[in-house]
């Protein structure tokens, strides 16, 4: 299923996928160019070959008086789509934007690529600051929607399908029924006047920005759930920086940190798919570390290090993030040179609770033993075998963390 | 015999005038900088030299004029006025372009003069120019005479020139000499000095030059050995001869490193026209006694016109017994302390593009310039002129103390760009032995006073470190003052011991108890030097603290209910909107009453413009910030503060969810934004600094620091060209509304003006802007800024250690909010003291977790969760501050009623050392052992009738640990 498919299932009123076009692919409010142009570009978002395209500050693409855009009393609406910027912008610039300087409704990126969300209406304002920069050259999943009194009465925006809750007022509540009708919205740089905070300030367009996949919602399909806004909008839409297929493919990638990006790595396939990451760690910026595109069951183990969490699936598939810990044994005075070393599942039954045997060595080489289990917490029983020795019968539970347990043998008195 | 004997005479506050063509200033010269022996002596201008021998005369002066109404041209002559005649020889010009940005120039020359004893001579400035708009005058601290007798039995050669000869732009030696004073070793022929003896030599060659028409000549004149220049000896004359501009002259000097045989030939060359080098120059040739030590360095690259010290390639010559110094380096350093004279030539002959450039050369000791010698020339590229430059002069240095470096310093008097050194020339000449031996009057130097210059009242055995204290005390004494300039009652102290780099003396501070005040050091030689200190506790306040920074600020604006500049004369609010007002409701820094509130916006302040912030200067470094506290979070975009406007400008601009830039914008140059770690939370106080650095200054790095760190994200860094323009705006807290601001970078045509409002509200306090300056990121930002002014949210008062500790105890279990400084400890009674934090944590963005405001140990026991960040402790006083971090040991496997032992594993024969722990019958099955977090190795004995004892070696950590006892059942009972 394509992209652009996965967002008309969430019923836009427009779509403007600037595929190499500016039609309106749902409604009829094509934009009209003004120096914005359209460009080759293949690493904005899923399924586009072409970007609109602001490479100076006064491009714009405007978009005709549409009612279910922004020219009617809007009670819900929501707009959003795929952004990005390759350099920081030096003055503040219009990501998205409609109206004028007291009733706008806008996207503006400034201040080192920090985003404001802005919903102005009659004096009132309201400010939703992104928790990030945007970072040059890294595409974002943007998005703005506002609900009014009669239904959820709030101010939403998300960066990447991540809810942004930093704003003035803090409770994002607009308190308004509906929203003052603007005639005018547009991409880049206002032909008219505009404001931040209710002064009127001039912005530009973003040098260079580039668009795709912008969509906008009117009416109760505005009011998209962060399901949808994450993983319909965002998840489907993220480029992976690196697709692979088995373990030799991230074996690859063996002691490196997957930069930010929308997603760092894709794994493709079907059935059960068993991967272990080996110190494979993650931008803390990077929005997904693993999307599972398949139907399947992916199960990742973090080892030696590795930490994935952020996860994805695109496709119905299932995937398991594993982080294994490990139990390291040694003896004061060190007898396990050559020891028995057995370890048990502690079931607790009627018997002595030797049931499954998880792990062992006949003859233990070094001073120490490493019992290596899936980090689920578990009773087990610890058994030392070691002649001159007394045996050694310990009970100990493991958890999701790394243990070390020091054991104090006894020498056999009665031997 | 006098051979050897100097005076140097400088000018310390003349400001007369040049006047215009026709009046002559014979200057006066001030203040007698040093004076050794009788061969010359000074009266009102008067130089007379006592002897018959000859003499080296150096001399420099530094004028500027401060009008800009029109663009036309000042040419500056000077001559050595000998008993009423003007010596032809040791004539210097000078050239401004008013209103190009080029104000300054500076007159310099060096030559030998024969003289017969009683001569007199005065230095007589003029002007050529028929400019009578604005006036020129003298800049102090830029000039100087300098006369140093040499010995007539050394030998000379003096070559004159007998006719003008007109430089053309084909390269061509100079011919016509005639022979005015030659002695054994040297011979001419068809303008070729030969040199029979090998040595180290000084040359000089000076004279006027002159053109008869208006076009606009740049004239070279250089030594070449053979057929090969002779690497930074040449020298330069620049004339427009529109605006009466005609006259001109060259002079340059250094040593050279004679082999025997060489010859050498005086050759001109010139961009274009006809210069004509006037009759009566001289070359002169002088050979360095036997046993002179020197050192030569050479440059065939660097650029001269940068604020910053000069890097010399080669180095062809050097007496290792007297200087050290390394190829591609600075310095040359001095390694037995002496007198010595120092030579530097920078010339070039490369085009370089950039306009009415004036760099400036002075000598630095120790990175300190000499403030009575200087060089400079003009380079114009236009009008076919702009290949070749030169500028250069010498000093003579006295008393530099061993391990001195010196070095030559630019400086940018004009227009910004790079000049490429392709001919330089940097020489030194130990004086020491030369002549004569001298004494030295080495100034006394202190490095330390108890290593961080906090004292308390009655403190015993406090140590001074420096130099040139001297073996034994003698006269010597140990002073303490209220004043920087010795100025008011000192106070005498006791000295225990003496010696050359060191004195151990008793605090007895009297009334300079409890203040910051300054120590001086007397040597028996009657050499002083100064250090400034801080007696007692409470140290000083957050004021004294800025004002006694060794970088002193250019402007300091308290706002403690006065606009007053602290520092400077510029009153904070020469204009102002709206309706600003002192707050007594909030105080943003310790000790404060008051602090600046813009509540509207249209509410600014703005003092004049300055000429060390905004209009004139052409900045290479620059500071500027103050505490601040935002009312809220800010929904527009609103001006901080701000210099300039629509073109060049500094500004602090908040917005974005208050996540303020700092912003350098200079619409022909650069542009850098500054961004912040963290958002600004409202109603919280924040110390912040814009530093802008130009290139070649902490290569180029602007930012900004909050509470005293450099905050880590930024764009447009590093700054590439030499320094920030003038920037004509207003500078102002908030923003005044007639000026917008230009926000962005013109040259990736992203930039706009915006009207930007003033902060609604926001208060200030204690604001401060350097120029031209380097502060330390630690010492003088993070602690004195910073740590010495952050308001404290809890303050421990001194007290006992018991009392003080039941103070603290009241904060038990809390989180200590976001605050510049989170808990202030004041000073223990008892000394040396500990305080236990019992499960107190911080918000992770308080700036100062715990501020200890003594100078003694304080040792921080951490309990429960408490956390420390050592980054974030503070002790700006000179204390120590130590953590320990307890930690617990649990035994499992206890069985209940056991016997329970620790022990220092002594590793001793039995191992049974002191018992540190224990229990004769414990409860239950577990026992805790809390211990002070060090390692340690602990012997575990556990007894109980019908097991066996259980003996456990273990080795203690500073975290919290579990051992777990495996009892068994005792089966041999």
């Amino acid at each position: 299923m394509a992209y652009t498919d996965d967002i008309l299932a969430l019923s836009p009123d427009h779509l403007w996928t600037f595929n190499n076009v500016l039609t309106d692919s749902v409604g009829t409010a094509t934009g009209v160019a003004s120096g914005a142009t359209l460009v080759s570009k293949t690493d904005l978002c899923e399924g586009n070959t072409f970007c609109l395209r602001t490479d100076a500050i006064a491009e714009r693409v405007a978009l005709p008086a549409t009612t279910t855009i922004s020219n009617s009393a809007q009670t819900r609406k929501a707009v959003g789509g795929w952004f990005q910027a390759d350099r920081y912008q030096s003055p503040p610039k219009v990501v998205y934007a409609e109206g004028d300087t007291t009733n706008s409704f806008k996207i503006v990126l400034g201040w080192g690529n920090r985003l404001v969300f802005e919903l102005d209406d009659n004096g009132t304002v309201f400010q939703i600051f992104g928790d990030t920069i945007l970072e040059p050259d890294r595409s974002y999943h943007l998005m703005l929607i506002f609900e009014g009194t009669a239904y959820g009465n709030i101010l939403r925006a998300y960066v990447d399908g991540v809810e942004q809750l930093n704003a003035e007022p803090t409770n994002r509540i607009p308190g308004l029924t509906t929203l003052t009708a603007k005639t005018t919205a547009w991409f880049g740089d206002p032909a008219g006047t505009v404001s931040i905070g209710g002064v009127e300030i001039v912005l530009l367009a973003p040098i260079n920005g580039s668009y795709a996949n912008w969509a906008a919602w009117d009416g109760a399909d505005a009011i998209l759930t962060e399901t949808e806004i994450r993983e319909e909008l965002f998840e489907k839409g993220a480029l992976a920086s690196t697709t692979i297929t088995n373990q030799a493919g991230l074996d690859a990638l063996a002691d490196s940190v997957r930069p930010n990006v929308p997603c760092c790595i894709r794994v493709t396939g079907d059935g059960t798919i068993n991967l272990s990451a080996d110190n494979v760690t993650f931008d803390s910026l990077a929005s997904i570390h693993v999307q599972y595109t398949g139907t399947g069951t992916l199960n990742w183990t973090n080892t030696n290090g590795s930490n994935a969490s952020l996860g994805s699936t695109t496709n119905g598939g299932t995937l398991n993030f594993i982080n294994p810990a490990t139990l390291t044994i040694d003896t004061n005075p060190d007898i396990l040179s050559g020891a028995e070393v057995r370890i048990y599942d502690n079931e607790n039954t009627t018997d002595s609770n030797y049931n499954t045997e998880l792990d062992g060595v006949e003859s233990n080489i070094g001073s120490t033993f490493q019992y290596a289990h899936s980090g689920t917490s578990n009773d087990i029983i610890i058994q030392i075998m070691k002649d001159g020795y007394e045996e050694i019968e310990i009970p100990y539970s493991i958890g999701s963390v790394d243990q070390s347990l020091t054991l104090f043998p006894k020498v056999e008195e009665n031997a | 015999m006098a051979a050897g004997d100097f005076l140097i005479r400088r000018n310390a506050s003349d400001t007369s005038t040049l006047g215009n063509a026709g009046t002559n200033l014979d200057a006066l010269w001030d203040t007698e900088e040093k004076s050794d022996g009788s061969a010359a002596s000074y009266s009102s201008g008067v130089f007379t030299l006592t002897n018959t021998a000859p003499y080296l005369i150096i001399h420099s002066e530094r004028f500027y004029t401060a009008d800009v109404t029109n663009n036309e041209r000042i040419e500056g002559n000077v001559r050595i006025r000998m008993n009423g005649t003007d010596l032809k020889y040791g004539s210097s010009e000078g050239y401004i372009r008013k209103s190009s940005g080029d104000q300054d120039m500076v007159l310099s020359s060096v030559t030998v003069y024969n003289a017969t004893a009683g001569d007199t001579f005065v230095t007589r400035y003029y002007r050529g120019d028929d400019s009578t708009t604005g006036t020129v005058e003298r800049v102090p601290n830029h000039g100087g005479v300098q006369i140093i007798q040499l010995d007539p039995a050394d030998n000379f050669a003096r070559y004159t020139l007998t006719a003008d000869t007109t430089i053309s732009s084909t390269e061509a030696s100079l011919t016509n000499w005639t022979t005015t004073q030659q002695e054994t070793g040297y011979s001419i022929a068809s303008g070729t000095v030969t040199i029979s003896t090998a040595g180290r030599y000084v040359m000089t060659y000076s004279g006027p030059t002159h053109e008869t028409g208006t076009a606009r000549l740049g004239a070279t004149v250089f030594l070449e050995r053979g057929t090969t220049e002779v690497t930074g000896l040449r020298g330069y004359s620049h004339i427009r001869g529109a605006d009466g501009n005609l006259n001109g002259a060259i002079s340059f000097a250094g040593i050279v490193d004679v082999g025997a045989d060489d010859t050498f030939t005086l050759r001109t060359d010139a961009d274009s026209g006809s210069m004509i080098l006037d009759a009566g120059g001289e070359w002169q040739w002088w050979k360095l006694p036997t046993g002179n030590e020197t050192a030569i360095m050479e440059a065939t690259n660097g650029n001269m016109n940068a604020d910053a010290q000069f890097a010399w390639d080669t180095l062809p010559h050097i007496d290792t017994a007297a200087f050290t110094a390394t190829a591609g380096t600075t310095d040359i350093t001095v390694d037995q302390g002496c007198h010595a004279i120092v030579f530097w030539n920078q010339g070039k002959n490369v085009i370089d593009t950039v306009q009415r450039a004036s760099p400036m050369g002075q000598v630095a000791v120790n990175d300190i310039v000499s403030n009575y010698s200087a060089s400079s020339n003009y380079h114009r590229n236009s009008g076919s002129i702009g290949i070749f430059m030169a500028h250069g002069n010498a000093t003579i240095l006295h008393d530099v103390v061993t391990d001195s470096t010196i070095s030559l310093k630019n400086s940018v008097l004009s227009a910004i760009g790079t000049l490429d050194v392709e001919s330089g020339h940097f020489s030194v000449l130990n004086l020491e032995g030369l002549y004569k031996n001298y004494t030295y009057d080495f100034p006394v130097v202190i490095t330390d006073v108890d290593t961080d210059e906090v004292v308390i009242n009655t403190q015993t055995n406090v140590v001074i470190t420096g130099i040139q204290f001297e073996a034994t005390q003698g006269t010597g004494k140990v002073e303490l003052g209220p004043n920087f300039d010795y100025s008011g009652t000192k106070i005498l102290q006791s000295v225990d011991s003496w010696s050359d780099t060191s004195i151990q003396f008793d605090v007895s501070a009297g009334v300079l108890a409890n203040t910051h005040a300054y120590l001086f050091v007397t040597n028996g030689s009657g050499s002083r030097g100064v250090i400034s200190l801080q007696i007692g506790l409470p140290p000083e306040t957050y004021q004294e603290a800025v004002e006694s920074m060794t970088i002193l600020a250019d402007h300091y604006w308290r706002f403690q209910n006065s606009y007053t500049d602290e520092l400077g004369t510029a009153t904070a609010n020469n204009t102002s909107g709206g309706t600003p007002t002192f707050d007594t409701s909030v105080k943003l820094c310790k000790g404060d009453t008051h602090s600046l509130l813009l509540d509207a916006t249209n509410d600014y302040i703005s003092p004049a413009d300055q000429a060390d912030m905004n209009i004139t200067i052409a900045a290479n470094r620059r500071y500027v910030g103050g505490w601040i506290q935002l009312s809220g979070v800010s929904q527009t975009l609103s001006v901080i503060w701000e210099e300039g406007a629509q073109v060049n400008n500094f500004a602090l601009l908040n917005g974005f969810g208050n996540n303020p830039i700092f912003q350098y914008a200079d619409a022909g140059g650069d542009y850098v934004q500054a961004y912040f770690d963290i958002p600004l939370a409202p109603n919280r106080p924040y110390f912040i600094l814009g530093e802008f650095n130009a290139s070649g200054y902490k290569s180029g790095i602007c930012g900004v620091h909050l509470d005293g760190i450099f905050q880590s994200k930024s764009n447009g860094n590093p700054w590439e060209v030499a320094a920030f323009p003038t920037h004509s705006g207003n500078i102002s807290w908030g923003h005044e509304g007639v000026e917008d601001l230009k926000v962005g970078d013109d040259r990736g045509v992203d930039a706009t003006i915006i009207e930007f409002t003033s902060p609604v509200s926001c208060n200030y306090a204690h604001w401060m802007s350097w120029s031209d300056v380097t502060l330390n990121n630690a010492t003088d930002i993070r602690t004195t800024l910073f740590e010495k002014g952050a308001p404290a949210a809890v303050t421990i008062l001194g007290d006992t250690q018991v009392n003080m500790q039941t103070a603290l105890d009241a904060y038990a279990d809390t989180v200590r909010p976001d605050w510049p400084c989170a808990i202030e400890i004041g000073i223990c009674s008892d000394g040396n003291f500990s305080l236990d934090l019992d499960n107190i944590t911080f918000n992770e963005r308080a700036s100062i977790q715990i501020r200890y405001v003594g100078i003694d140990t304080l040792t921080l026991v951490k309990k429960g969760n408490t956390d420390l960040d050592t980054d974030k402790l503070s002790k700006p006083y000179g204390g120590v501050i130590l953590i320990e971090s307890p930690a617990t040991l649990t035994i499992e496997g206890v069985i209940n009623t056991a016997e329970i032992r620790i022990y220092d594993d002594n590793l001793g024969t039995n191992n049974y050392g002191t018992e540190l722990s224990g229990l004769e019958s414990n409860s239950g099955t577990t026992y805790q052992y809390s211990h002070n977090g060090s390692v340690n190795n602990v012997i575990i004995q556990m007894l109980i009738n019908g097991y066996e004892e259980e003996i456990v070696p273990f080795t203690l950590g500073s975290t919290n640990q579990i051992v777990t006892l495996f009892p068994k059942v005792d089966n041999n009972i």
